[in-house]
């Protein structure tokens, strides 16, 4: 390495450049690099050690004339004009240009080198930290198998992040499997020696072998529910975990609204309707009109609208498809149930309210 | 070249009349100066004379120092001042020659074919003439940040302009450059697409 790699381009000028050809490295900047081929100074510039004696002359009382301590310091620590003068100015030479000192080249180059490893090792392990992620995007549904061999059912519009081989760093189990939920799945978790826990925004659903549903998609509200079809969970609020419940019979539900809530009292639910999606059906018990249209939203990747004509309700409104159901049979069941009509939109359909009194 | 902090501790024990202080600026930067200064003088004895001066006034001003301020941009700045003061000077004195090397639109005769050997040398040598050639800011925004390694905002304070503007005239410098390289020798650059 001789100059031309001294000094680096400033990041000003780099972007500047780059900016020049949006294309990536420019030629600009091949020029720059080339520019280091160029033994700058090229004619030789007076000998300082002269300069300085000069300076001594013309100036004594910033110079002593008796200089042999005060001269321009020597690199090797000894007075500059007990040596020859060829010596002193040849390893001036090296002392002033540092990128010519093989010595300093070398170490440079070892310091790049130790850093650029240890930046690999630093990126490999946040690389390996970084969670794994499994999705279904709205309109699709996934089953996906867990390192610990458990399968998860993703429900449209669900996002499924963990712990890589649910491992806290190589080799080292992490002290449980945990998942972390945006969206609806169900879980069929095998036995293991560690806890398997769900955890959604607001709640923490924690058992060991079992076969369950959660439901947890971000929002406003941020509800979490947890069906349960077979075994044993417990269900705590995310910030207090000591708020708890337990469900264990099939068919029990709970849910929890906000971080600090507490979880809602175990009540009975039809199961078949809560897994209805899981058959590629579709079912919805009690829920305002807004929620439903958002589900089947998800569900359907389709955008709904509500049209300014439908009075906001609150209106509980149950469905229930066992089965694989086109949205336009379900918008049609709907709307026949609300007194609403549905049409067409570009990309979707709207809700409107049918012209009554005619 | 020695690091901000050097100079930061230099500018204390200069103000302290440190004398030891002075011989190590001096040891540091006299031959980066006098080379800058000559590009500007283009005359060797000149050059000399205002490096000198430059050492001897920051004697003069050491109790007057801003260690929180570029100790090399005022060196630089200083330099570049009386080095322009004498061209200016020499300028008036001796206008018709200035005229013809103003006017001169000839270019450089382009290198001989390479053989070998002396074609590293003659790139440089032709470099240098075209380094030489460029106008004075963008030569002297190039040289300084390219060979002197001094940040924009050093040359910046040093030529009196903005960082953008130091930014655009090192730009053009190399787009001058670019030019020159690609009329003599074009393989020396990645090829456009075009």
């Amino acid at each position: 390495m001789s100059s031309n790699s001294s000094p680096d381009i400033p990041p000003a000028l780099r972007d500047r450049l780059r900016d020049e050809d949006a294309e990536g490295p420019t030629d600009l900047e091949a020029m720059w690099e080339l520019l280091g081929a160029v033994d700058w100074p090229d004619e030789s510039a007076p000998d300082p050690q002269a300069e300085w004696d000069a300076l001594a002359a013309r100036r004594p009382d910033v110079v002593p004339e008796s200089d042999g301590d005060v001269g321009p310091p020597s690199s090797n620590g000894r007075p500059a004009t007990e040596r020859p003068a060829a010596e002193r100015t040849a390893s001036r030479r090296r002392s002033r240009r540092p990128a010519a000192s093989p010595d300093r080249t070398a170490r440079r180059r070892w310091t790049w080198a130790a850093a650029a490893v240890l930046a690999l090792v630093v990126l490999g392990g946040w690389l390996w930290r970084q969670p794994v992620t499994v999705s279904a995007r709205p309109g699709q549904q996934r089953t996906a198998t867990l390192p610990d061999g458990s399968t998860v059912e993703l429900n449209s519009g669900t996002t499924l992040t963990y712990r890589r081989r649910f491992q806290a760093w190589p080799l080292v189990d992490a002290g449980r499997r945990a998942v972390r939920l945006e969206g609806e799945a169900f879980f069929r978790v095998e036995e293991g020696g560690r806890p398997f826990v769900v955890e959604t925004a607001t709640a923490q659903v924690t058992v060991t072998g079992t076969r369950f549903n959660v439901r947890a998609h971000p929002g406003p509200d941020s509800t979490t529910r947890v069906t349960i079809a077979e075994g044993r969970v417990e269900v705590a609020s995310r910030r207090a975990p000591t708020r708890s419940v337990t469900l264990d019979r099939r068919g029990q539900r709970t849910h929890i609204r906000g971080t600090r809530a507490a979880p809602s009292a175990p009540e009975s639910a039809d199961i078949d309707l809560a897994l209805a999606w899981r058959q590629d059906g579709f079912g919805v018990s009690e829920q305002p009109l807004t929620t439903v249209l958002r589900e089947l939203e998800r569900r359907y990747d389709t955008p709904l609208r509500l049209h300014e004509s439908v009075r906001r309700t609150t209106a509980p409104v149950s469905l229930y498809y066992p089965t694989p159901t086109d949205l336009s049979v379900i918008l049609g069941d709907l709307c026949t149930a609300l007194n609403l009509n549905y049409r067409p939109t570009s990309r979707g359909y709207e809700i409107f309210s049918a012209p009554d009194r005619r | 070249m020695p690091d901000t902090e050097d100079f930061a501790e230099w500018c204390r024990r200069l103000a302290a009349s440190d004398r030891e202080a002075y011989a190590e600026v001096f040891e540091a930067l006299y031959e980066p100066l006098f080379r800058y200064v000559r590009s500007i003088t283009k005359d060797e004895s000149a050059a000399r004379d205002v490096t000198q001066d430059v050492f001897v006034r920051l004697w003069d001003v050491r109790d007057r120092l801003d260690p929180s301020q570029s100790l090399k941009s005022y060196l630089y700045r200083t330099a570049r001042n009386r080095a322009y003061n004498h061209r200016r000077n020499r300028d008036t004195r001796s206008e018709k020659a200035d005229d013809v090397r103003a006017h001169s639109n000839a270019r450089p005769a382009a290198p001989t074919p390479p053989d070998a050997a002396a074609a590293g040398d003659r790139l440089k040598q032709s470099m240098r003439t075209w380094i030489a050639e460029l106008p004075d800011r963008q030569r002297e925004a190039l040289v300084l940040s390219r060979f002197e390694g001094l940040s924009h905002e050093q040359i910046a304070e040093v030529m009196d302009i903005s960082a953008r503007t130091v930014n655009n005239h090192i730009v053009r410098a190399l787009k001058r450059l670019r030019a020159r390289v690609h009329d003599h020798k074009p393989d020396l650059l990645p090829h456009d697409e075009q």
